[in-house]
């Protein structure tokens, strides 16, 4: 017998994994370059179309897919830091605010031109989808490995993510450039080949979010616009910069979506969190775990 | 030195009737086609709006994104007044924009200790949450034989009356729309000379440039940014009003539409952010631009074409001409006149 509010509470959770790899992205380049990146659902929905086309078009397997989605979108946040961050790194906040909104409209329209405005799932008859697809019952609940993986693979990128900031090289330079970047250049560090690292991590993160929900989830060139502010309110209730807090925060707003919609009306469960939002801010604008990368 | 001044005096006042009279003609002239009425009154319109959006973000320097909202909630107000009470719009449009006012400060007041980017994505929130109730908000009428909804997705249509100037609406033209969409504007522009050159502009401006030094010297910067919100939203409101009766009919998803509220902020980045004439420049650029690329590729394979070309633009002007256009001529026009 399935327990649906347990049922509704673990989905949440699960899809809390999700919701943590893309604002991990958003919350590197935030904390490193103090950049919001507008575009970042939209990136999200770029690695839902780049996972369909290899599937599908290049008959890879969906999970390795997923694998090389996160690659490619790693070349995309290379390509789009040298062209488009690279000349206003300097510029007042409110221009990288908008240029980020124009990239952000240029993806969603390349990819309803490329891609088409219809809903497109991936098939449950490619490769390992064919198992992965498949309900599993666990008694209370029932899952398939599908909605299970994205928790795990995000728990791993957190961690792994941890340990290359704080123990090797390249990641103590991104660090160093986050805490003081005048500093950390008469160190010898190169900062703009830290920003373009950092760019191209955080876009193959939202790559990868994308990649795990299109195994689940329909693409559709307007599905980026729900995560935007779905990432902003995590990062925020992490607090900007911090990786365990943006984590946290993530798998909080999952719940929180989930069960609002289930509790109160389907429709207005975005209004619940971002009444949450709102009065985190007014709160406590730094977050749950500020950090001083935060600046 | 005096026979400068009133030369350049009557210059400004030939300036002033040749503007005039250029914007009575126009329409007259245009007055058989009314793609050209409509993109006259969608460049005052921009403007106006990217005004509001100009005074708050452009002048006392708080970016934010809930012009939009309270220009729906402007929008609905008259819209809502009309259809339930049969209020007459013109006193929709003040009652409106008491309301958006009230709401705009309401929300302005908790967040004005945020700065930069959190008031950004907590205007976004906002924006955002008043679209979803607004979907959601179902309004029942009972009439005397059957109950009717009114309000949600389906929208709200405003009740058609007779054409005239005390009901606000016409039909068979739209050349009525657009010389009332220009006294607006004029007006509003009028307001805004006045507003920079008195003190509460400067006060403006100084918060703008740096908070802490604006309060050092005793500037009340919490009831200058409630200020500037007010005016703001009492302008989004207006045009709130005036939108919902050119289509005579109001919807959730096309008035609190964020991508609109972008554009907005767009074409005033793309005029000049905190110059006087930016939101102008942009619109008269931006609409036209955004207008033919639209009748160009929309509904064909290529509709997705006009955003595109629309952001790659931007991108380079951002890149290229961080200061705004507007600032980039008159730039150039002081080395041609030395």
């Amino acid at each position: 017998m399935v327990n649906i509010p347990l049922q509704v509470f673990v989905n949440g959770l699960l899809m809390g994994g999700i919701y943590a790899m893309a604002a991990i992205g958003l919350t590197l380049i935030w904390g490193v370059m103090n950049f919001i990146n507008f575009a970042s659902g939209q990136m999200t929905m770029f690695g839902m179309y780049i996972t369909l086309i290899l599937a599908i078009g290049r008959n890879l397997d969906p999970v390795a897919a997923v694998m090389v989605a996160m690659i490619i979108m790693f070349a995309m946040g290379l390509f789009v830091e040298k062209i488009v961050i690279e000349p206003i790194a300097d510029s007042p906040r409110l221009f990288q605010i908008v240029v980020s909104i124009a990239m952000g409209l240029i993806l969603e329209n390349l990819a309803f031109m490329i891609w088409g405005a219809e809903i497109k799932s991936m098939p449950k008859s490619l490769g390992s989808m064919k198992f992965l697809s498949k309900v599993i019952d666990f008694g209370l609940i029932r899952l398939s490995p599908t909605r299970l993986m994205p928790l795990p693979a995000a728990i791993i990128l957190t961690i792994s993510l941890h340990y290359f900031l704080t123990r090797t090289r390249i990641g103590l330079g991104i660090r160093g450039v986050a805490q003081n970047t005048t500093a950390a250049y008469l160190m010898g560090i190169d900062v703009r080949k830290a920003y373009t690292l950092t760019w191209g991590l955080g876009v193959s993160f939202m790559g990868l979010a994308g990649g795990f929900l299109m195994l689940f989830q329909p693409a559709y060139p307007a599905v980026g616009l729900e995560f935007i502010l779905i990432s902003f309110i995590a990062v925020t209730l992490g607090g900007a910069g911090s990786y365990i807090g943006t984590f946290i925060g993530s798998i909080v707003m999952g719940v929180v979506e989930a069960l609002s919609g289930f509790f109160l009306f389907p429709a207005l469960r975005q209004v619940v969190y971002l009444s949450l939002f709102v009065i985190m801010l007014f709160i406590r604008p730094t977050g749950l775990f500020p950090t001083k990368e935060a600046g | 030195m005096s026979e400068r001044n009133l030369s350049s005096f009557l210059n400004k006042k030939l300036r002033l009737v040749a503007l005039a009279v250029m914007m009575i003609i126009l329409p007259y002239l245009l007055r058989d086609n009314p793609f050209y009425i409509d993109l006259i009154i969608k460049i005052c319109f921009y403007t106006f709006l990217a005004t509001a959006w100009n005074i708050t973000s452009g002048y006392i320097g708080m970016i934010s994104f809930n012009h939009v909202a309270l220009f729906g909630i402007g929008a609905y107000t008259s819209t809502l007044l009309q259809a339930l009470y049969g209020v007459n719009a013109w006193i929709g449009m003040l009652i409106g924009a008491l309301v958006a006012i009230g709401v705009g400060v309401g929300f302005i007041y908790p967040a004005v200790r945020l700065k930069g980017l959190f008031l950004a994505l907590a205007t976004l929130a906002f924006t955002a949450a008043v679209q979803i109730l607004f979907l959601n908000w179902r309004i029942v009428v009972y009439e005397e034989t059957w109950t009717k909804y009114i309000g949600g997705a389906v929208g709200v249509f405003i009740p058609l009356k007779g054409e005239s100037l005390l009901d606000f609406q016409w039909h068979e033209t739209k050349i009525p729309y657009c010389y009332i969409m220009m006294i607006f504007l004029v007006l509003q522009y009028i307001f805004m000379i006045r507003f920079v050159k008195s003190q509460t502009g400067h006060f403006f401006v100084a918060i703008r440039e740096d908070e802490d030094a604006a309060l050092s010297l005793g500037v009340n910067i919490t009831k200058y940014k409630l200020l500037a919100n007010a005016i703001a939203a009492f302008f989004s409101s207006i045009a709130g009003t005036f939108f919902a009766q050119y289509l005579l009919f109001v919807e959730p998803v096309y008035i609190f539409n964020l991508n609109f509220m972008f554009e907005i902020a767009l074409l005033t980045i793309l005029g000049g952010l905190g110059e006087l004439y930016g939101p102008l420049l942009g619109s008269i650029i931006y609409v036209p631009i955004s207008t033919a690329l639209r009748v160009t590729f929309g509904g064909t394979t290529y509709t997705g074409l006009t955003q595109i070309i629309l952001g790659i633009l931007l991108i380079i002007i951002m890149t290229r001409i961080p200061g705004g256009l507007y600032s980039y001529l008159s730039k150039i026009f002081e080395r041609i006149q030395i």
